[in-house]
């Protein structure tokens, strides 16, 4: 149910609709419905859309220390354009857990070419 | 075209290729019960396994440690995500994790080397004697042979239990319900079918597979031993989705099951599937659509649970001769309370099945062991199957039976009948015992032929009711230690004529000479 209001109030707001008159318009139909209660509810799964909503255009670029982070960046741009994807702004993390190598996650998509999961795929095809 | 232009075609396409491959990913929101609620993949489609990304943020050495890739299932499509079912331990995701797509449609393993081999829904070995090798994959869902690539049935499947063979003969490629309530030997008419395929040469014995499904995993590890024992398990596989499995482990075992099955007969081989039970699937397919979320219908069970199990016993058939020949025969199982044929599942699978046979709970507690009622079991297509010698023997016994019932029924108020009645109840209730048959004793065909003429022929007349069964083994044991040859060909051409009567005839004669004593009466 508030899955549903929400939706409506975002896609209220996206369309052009002032944020503010939205917002009463809700409240408004929810009191007719004896509905008002729900209202922190649809709160929260609003901002899980806003999350999902910026998700979809983030694209975060992972490498193992900052060291790697011209050549990582140069070579996940390429990858990038080859798959068509445009990408506004691309953050970079670090996390030495990947080892070495880079690691593009965001909008959907999923490169991977970590040393971690190089060495994780050799060594599983061996013990198989 | 030359390896070395070919190499060189891989090279240059490798070198245009894009260097890096995206995958399309998701990411868990929430998880629970063995199934899980994904972020994205819109790209996903129904049955596509999906693999949990576990190692995200751990250290090298620790993603080592873990036992192998976690998968999942799509089995809901929604607006912004997909909702799966997990296949494995559900403690190994977490919400937030990354959940990558394949692409694929989920198959199992299947292969000769998997022949005696104990393997778990996903057609992994559980048996611990390691990996099943050389296998090929098999789509877990494929679409049934259609009506052109079939053909009728009309080679017999042996289940080796007299009251079967006999009275509601079953084909290969046909589809046989049993049905009863708890603990009326069902599992045992199945077990003992599989027993009964070492009786069939080697060059045309049906490749068997036992499906178990929410069983105690102690009674699957009892059958699996009882068939090593007996040397069936070289030609026999048994999928084993415990009680104990994920309700999605129990959902696709049979689907598993006849994957592995089709593989064999593509290559024209005959197979007898048991599924062992539907029940139970049907009850892990409710507990999985709750999950889900899809709106439950009668007897809360989903509104496609009737697709789920006709697309699965749709694909037992035999195939044409263009198609190889091979065949799947299945033998589903459902259990009934208090033999209560109308509930929604059991009248789902009767109207999907070419037959059924009834076991009822007040036969099996008389003593009327395999508790087959013979009076509304049926098969409809397998007397076409069904071998001439049999069939000239078996031919009178359904209405012999019938009419013994109601003269039994009638003579609880009568108190003095007529020679002619009191001799057919006489006979009736000794054909009874010839039906009779313990458990893990299933006899050739060209036995059942003898043992059933000599009732027709009224061998055990003489005899008191209790020891009928009695006397029927030791004069089987004396046609196979005297009249070896009879046997042989009654085996070998499936015939039962004249001079294979004459000599049983014979042999009746002399049986009763040897054996004055049985005969008292
Ligand atoms: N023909 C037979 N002669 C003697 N005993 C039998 C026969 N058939 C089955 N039994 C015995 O009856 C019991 C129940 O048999 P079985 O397990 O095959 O029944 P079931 O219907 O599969 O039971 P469940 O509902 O528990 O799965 C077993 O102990 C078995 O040994
Ligand atoms: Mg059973």
């Amino acid at each position: 149910m508030e899955q549903t209001y929400a939706t409506a109030l975002w896609k209220l707001v996206e369309n052009g609709m002032e944020y503010r008159e939205a917002i009463s318009a809700l409240r408004e139909n929810l009191a007719k419905t004896g509905r008002g209660n729900l209202l922190p509810r649809i709160g929260k799964a609003f901002e899980r859309i806003a999350a999902r909503e910026a998700a979809k255009n983030d694209v975060t670029l992972i490498i193992a220390s900052e060291a790697d982070e011209k050549k990582a960046h140069a070579a996940a741009k390429k990858a990038l354009e080859a798959m068509n994807v445009d990408v506004k702004h691309l953050k970079t993390r670090i996390d030495p857990t990947i080892v070495g190598g880079w690691r593009l996650e965001g909008a959907g998509i999923l490169v991977d070419e970590s040393y971690k999961k190089s060495l994780l795929d050799m060594y599983n095809r061996a013990i198989q | 075209m030359d390896s070395t232009t070919i190499e060189k075609i891989i090279k240059e396409i490798e070198q245009h290729a894009p260097a890096h491959e995206g995958q399309h990913v998701g990411r868990v929101v929430a998880v629970g019960d063995g199934v899980v609620a994904i972020d994205g993949l819109s790209k996903a489609v129904m049955s596509e396994v999906l693999v949990f990304e576990e190692s995200k943020g751990k250290k090298l050495a620790e993603s080592m440690e873990a036992e192998g890739e976690l998968y999942g299932l799509v089995l809901n499509l929604e607006e912004d995500g997909v909702r799966a079912t997990i296949l494995g331990d559900t403690a190994r995701v977490a919400e937030g994790m990354t959940v990558k797509s394949t692409g694929k449609i989920l198959s199992v393993p299947s292969g000769e080397e998997m022949l005696g081999r104990v393997v778990n829904a996903l057609g992994e070995a559980i048996d611990g004697k390691g990996p099943v090798r050389n296998t090929t994959l098999m789509p877990v869902e494929r679409q049934a042979a259609g009506v052109i690539d079939r053909k009728s049935v009309t080679v017999p499947l042996q289940t080796g239990i007299k009251a079967i063979d006999a009275l509601i003969p079953i084909g290969r490629g046909q589809r046989e319900l049993i049905i009863g309530d708890r603990g009326t030997g069902k599992t045992t008419v199945a077990i003992d079918t599989i027993l009964n395929q070492l009786n069939e040469p080697e060059a045309t014995r049906p490749i068997c597979i036992y499906v178990a499904i929410g069983q105690k995993e102690s009674k699957t590890a009892r059958i699996a031993q009882q068939l090593r024992e007996r040397g069936a398990l070289p030609y026999t596989i048994i999928v084993d989705a415990p009680a104990s499995a994920p309700a999605a482990l129990q959902y696709l075992a049979p689907f598993s099951g006849v994957a592995i099955g089709e593989y064999f007969m593509d290559k024209g081989k005959d197979v007898l599937i048991i599924y062992d039970d539907l029940s139970k699937q049907a009850v892990a397919y409710r507990e999985l659509s709750l999950l889900l979320r899809r709106p439950p219908g009668r007897e809360a069970y989903p509104g496609d649970i009737f697709y789920l199990h006709s697309r699965l016993l749709e694909r037992a058939c035999r195939l044409s001769e263009e198609k190889g020949g091979g065949s799947i025969t299945a033998l589903p199982i459902i259990e009934t309370q208090e033999g209560d044929i109308s509930a929604y599942i059991p009248t789902n699978v009767i109207s999907i099945t070419d037959g059924q046979m009834f076991l009822i709970t007040d036969l099996f507690n008389k003593g009327i062991r395999p508790a087959i009622d013979v009076g509304i079991s049926v098969s409809r297509v397998g007397s076409a199957a069904q071998t001439k010698a049999m069939k000239g023997v078996a031919g009178g016994i359904k209405l012999e039976l019938a009419q013994f019932r109601e003269l039994e029924a009638f003579m609880q108020f009568a108190s003095d009948l007529d020679k002619e009645t009191a001799d057919r109840i006489a006979s009736g209730q000794r054909m009874e015992e010839v039906l009779k048959q313990k458990n893990g004793e299933p006899i050739p065909l060209e036995k059942q032929v003898a043992a059933i003429y000599a009732g027709n022929q009224k061998l055990f007349m003489g005899v008191p009711v209790n020891r009928v069964t009695e006397v029927e083994r030791s004069f089987t044991d004396f046609l196979d230690a005297n009249y070896k040859d009879t046997l042989a060909a009654i085996k070998k051409t499936g015939q039962f004529n004249d001079e294979d009567k004459k000599k049983i005839n014979h042999a009746m004669e002399e049986f009763k000479l040897a054996h004055k004593e049985l005969f008292a009466q």
